[in-house]
């Protein structure tokens, strides 16, 4: 029992110690150890170098400050259709050369789009390293685009399209909600696009968008795993260096208007019981109010003794699921929640008994104990070190807050924050953000979307 | 390897020497039996402060009674509602104020119950494992309510058109074995499963001598095996233990599938989910590594032949991929892809072609040199981490393959000939016996079906020299 208290204490006062000068940094807490180094090219290209041996794997990933909040409306989905086209080969490595080069040797390669990046990513043995620098320095600069790739890979993401957002109970409330959510910015539409864009989407538009976003200064490599760092830089520097600097995009992004009535839609489909997902207006990933949201979720929504599974689930039996998380990325994004109810259970009783579980935790006299902010902050501290089990995890990690924050350590300082978290910050963030006119809602109920 | 690409570039049928082997050396478990018959399995690792503990039965779904499908689902749902004195929101909160989580599932051959958390916490997950696994109360209340949400949790399957084109694909590439009925048959069936049912489950299987306990991670060995005694040495061998008798199963696996394509009605989707199969060798099949290297090179990666075609040359879908299954006593092979309904037809006929073109042959020695450079250069990736060789590890222990089945893995793979590929398909990929299944609209995927011709109601025969398929519609209520 006192070694328990003892490693809480230390949790709860120092999750991870930094030392070492600005560009190598060691980083070591939570029982994990870890150097970091940090390099920008004089074309503004930026690395980020973390060493360990453990297994005789490395992760390479390219992140590019591009992402679908960098589309406007008639080009909706191209952050994504690039995910695709970057694979089809330039003049130097041709069509496939990708996958015969690197995945028919072993390596794991794929690449993701958000809302506010796109990540390509090798998972590889050693041997491979040198080879995945040139090709993935010879894409940035010389990716071959024409109608003939263009057309067929069109297709492809029609298909995509329809796997994740058209036939998925999911999907499909998902694309509705943050279209209903926002009217200006543009978190509105799908990372995936509309069909109609991707159809219409040109060459031209395509070379636009490659030549503004894929360039150095609008990149970074993350590098972990088993290689080391003064044979690797150098390998670096010699294949991206050459590539012209164009500059960092600077983005123009209309802002979203507070929300000043709730809104919602209802959708139908052949399921068996409704479906619901709401989403409050809440604040972007630099705003000190995420860690406290992030706790707020956790207390409602982790597990089976959370809040709202015992009462949506167990006690009132209206839900067999629900869900909620806090979505905070490079611009103000939502709190969402979601459930599905049981069958002919309408899925408003589900939205009372939330609102009645928001208001509990609103209310200026209820409790909020200290026992649960712990067991939040526990379990996001669990969450962290899962992510950087394997080099890849930890290299989405580092990339995303590099991305983001343009510091790729912040991770282990966002942690020492949520240990600052407090019951009266969750309770404000609530008092803030939870409130019916800052919401939409979208229902999907069981039914047919066929016109009689 | 430059000379490799090379060479595939330009199609050549030259011999080329083939590249060494990696020299991987895995973790190795340390293995003990305690004196009640229980085994445990140590991969202890202290680079990160996690640990994995959990408990294996070798029991599951297929152990259910004949007409109780479902006894093992609701088992594994029970084992945290009440036990060892403690009720439900006590266990979860219990697990949960550690930051750690617990899961309890079943499939077909095995039980699983387990717990991740911090590594300090083990002790506490530890004790809690045990009153889980050994001591769980079954209460009547919370029986009742696991019976009502699993029926509700299965009915909501049918929302999902993959889940469907899947469950009809194992019902009937599985019909006349105890497989067919997965772990969960009907929720007609499931309504005949009572508490005495699951308690009579627990008693006949939950036993030390039918378990093994596997610890993952960050532990002191002789500090924790202190733990494992005080919490698992009183476990008592149960009279009843039962070892699962295999003659039940079919003998002839070609027995009672001929081939067949099945239609599940799934309005207004605009995509149909697509699965096409056969029953296979089993995983201890001597032809077991030839065919690891056939499946590769057929549908595993992005070069492989369906999705050169498939995808990228037509752009008829945006996923398909094939693997083989494995229980123990039945294994099967699948393709699955998805396609809008109009091109579900064309989609179908494309993929029977490349299979009876893989048949045929030739299958030259650059695909087979590239499909065994995949899977050894890939096989570092998949056992990169502690987690994943434990888990490997586990899968060979259950099938009874030994304890060096993981590092066979490369020298195995590297002696794969195209001969033994060529004669391995020629041998297994069972052409005759077909299993189709599309989920979608079937208005629209029978239009795309018939438009294909009058050759069999499918348009297969001419080309691709395959028996007519029998076509037939299920309704989802007969799956669910």
């Amino acid at each position: 029992m006192d070694l328990k208290k003892g490693f809480a204490v230390s949790f709860l006062l120092l999750p991870f110690i930094f030392t070492g000068a600005a560009c190598k940094q060691s980083i070591s807490g939570l029982g994990i150890q870890l150097e970091l180094e940090r390099k920008t090219l004089s074309n503004g290209l930026s690395v980020i170098m973390v060493e360990d041996h453990t297994v005789p794997i490395i992760s390479y990933q390219t992140w590019y400050r591009a992402g679908s909040v960098d589309e406007h409306p008639g080009i909706t989905g191209v952050s994504h259709l690039f995910e695709h086209l970057m694979f089809k080969g330039t003049p130097k490595y041709g069509p496939k050369r990708f996958f015969q080069e690197l995945e028919t040797k072993g390596a794991q390669v794929n690449a993701f789009t958000t809302r506010d990046y796109t990540v390509y990513y090798e998972t590889i043995v050693p041997s491979l390293l040198e080879k995945v620098i040139d090709m993935e320095s010879d894409r940035m600069a010389n990716l071959e685009l024409n109608e003939e790739i263009l057309n067929s890979e069109r297709m492809v993401v029609l298909e995509e399209r329809r796997l994740r957002a058209e036939n998925s109970p999911e999907g499909k409330i998902q694309e509705a909600l943050w279209q209903l959510s926002y009217r200006r910015h543009p978190y509105q539409w799908p990372v995936i696009g509309y069909s109609q864009d991707l159809l219409s989407i040109s060459l031209e538009q395509v070379k636009e968008f490659f030549k503004t976003h894929y360039q150095p200064a609008n990149a970074t490599i993350v590098i972990v795993g088993d290689f080391k760092t003064e044979a690797a830089y150098p390998l670096i520097k010699k294949y991206y260096e050459r590539i012209p600097s164009k500059g960092k995009v600077k983005r123009k992004i209309q802002e979203e208007p507070e929300q000043q009535e709730e809104r919602r839609l209802t959708l139908r489909d052949h399921v068996l019981s409704e479906r619901f997902a709401q989403a409050y207006h809440i604040t972007a990933a630099t705003n000190d109010d995420s860690y406290a949201l992030d706790v707020l979720a956790n207390i409602l929504f982790e597990g089976t003794s959370s809040r709202a599974y015992r009462r949506l689930v167990e006690e009132k039996e209206l839900a067999i699921a629900v869900t909620g998380s806090a979505y905070t990325p490079t611009y103000p994004g939502l709190f969402i929640i979601a459930g599905v109810m049981k069958e002919a259970v309408q899925s408003g009783e589900a939205e009372a008994a939330l609102d009645e579980l928001i208001r509990e935790i609103q209310d200026p006299n209820s409790v909020i104990s200290d026992q649960e902010i712990r067991v939040a902050v526990r379990q996001l501290t669990v969450q962290l070190v899962d992510s950087v089990r394997s080099p890849h995890g930890l290299g989405q990690l580092i990339g995303t807050v590099q991305t983001i924050f343009g510091d790729p350590q912040r991770f282990a300082s966002d942690l020492a924050k949520y240990f600052r978290v407090t019951a009266p910050d969750v309770k404000r963030v609530a008092q803030k953000y939870l409130i019916p006119n800052n919401r939409s809602v979208v229902i999907l109920a069981p039914g047919s979307e066929r016109k009689k | 390897m430059k000379f490799l690409s090379i060479l595939l570039l330009f199609g050549t049928s030259m011999t080329m020497a083939a590249p060494s082997p990696p020299d991987i050396h895995l973790p190795v478990p340390e293995l003990e039996t305690l004196p009640n018959g229980l085994q445990v399995v140590w991969f202890v690792n202290h680079k990160l402060p996690i640990v994995d503990l959990a408990l294996f039965v070798k029991s599951g779904a297929v152990d259910d009674l004949s007409g109780k499908s479902g006894t093992s689902e609701l088992l594994v749902n029970l084992l945290d509602r009440g036990a060892g004195g403690m009720n439900a929101q006590q266990l979860a909160r219990a697990v949960e104020s550690l930051g750690a989580s617990r899961y309890a599932a079943t499939d077909e051959e095995t039980i699983s119950v387990g717990m991740h958390g911090l590594a300090p916490d083990a002790p506490a997950l530890l004790e809690l494992l045990a009153k889980m696994v050994m001591k769980p109360d079954f209460p009547e209340a919370e029986t009742r309510r696991a019976h009502g949400r699993l029926l509700q949790q299965w009915s909501h399957l049918a929302d999902y058109g993959e889940t469907l084109a899947g469950l009809a694909f194992r019902r009937i590439i599985a019909n006349g074995t105890r497989y067919a009925r997965g772990t969960f048959l009907s929720g007609k069936e499931f309504k005949q499963v009572t508490r005495e049912d699951v308690m009579a489950f627990h008693k006949a299987h939950f036993a030390p001598g039918n378990a093994v306990l596997m610890i993952v991670g960050r532990v002191d060995p002789a500090e924790f095996k202190k733990q494992v005694l005080a919490h698992f040495g009183s476990w008592q061998p149960s009279p009843r233990s039962q070892t699962r008798n295999p003659d039940k199963f079919a003998k002839d696996p070609r027995l009672v599938i001929g081939s067949q394509l099945a239609v599940i009605d799934r309005p207004e989707l605009n995509q149909a989910h697509v699965k096409i199969g056969f029953r296979a060798p089993k995983i201890d099949s001597p032809d077991h590594y030839s065919l690891v290297v056939a499946n590769a090179l057929l549908g595993e990666y992005f070069n492989s032949r369906l999705n050169s075609l498939i995808r990228d040359k037509m752009g008829l879908t945006y996923s398909i991929g094939s693997s083989f299954a494995y229980n123990k006593e039945l294994a099967t092979f699948s393709i699955t892809s998805t396609t809008r309904n109009e091109s579900v037809g064309q989609l179908i006929r494309k993929v029977l072609d490349v299979l009876r073109d893989f048949k045929k042959g030739p299958i030259t020695q650059e695909e087979v040199a590239t499909a065994k450079e995949y899977r050894i250069g890939g096989f570092p990736l998949t056992t990169s981490t502690l987690e994943s060789v434990a888990t490997q590890w586990l899968s060979a222990y259950v099938f009874g393959l030994g304890p060096k089945r993981l590092n066979e893995f490369i020298p195995k793979i590297a002696a794969v000939t195209r001969d033994d590929v060529s004669s391995a398909v020629n041998r297994h990929f069972d052409l005759d016996h077909l299993v189709i299944t599309v989920a979608g609209d079937a208005r629209e995927i029978e239009k795309s079906l018939a438009s294909l011709g009058n050759t069999g109601g499918m348009g297969l025969k001419a080309r691709s020299r395959l028996p007519r398929l029998k076509v037939k519609r299920i309704p989802i209520r007969d799956l669910m």
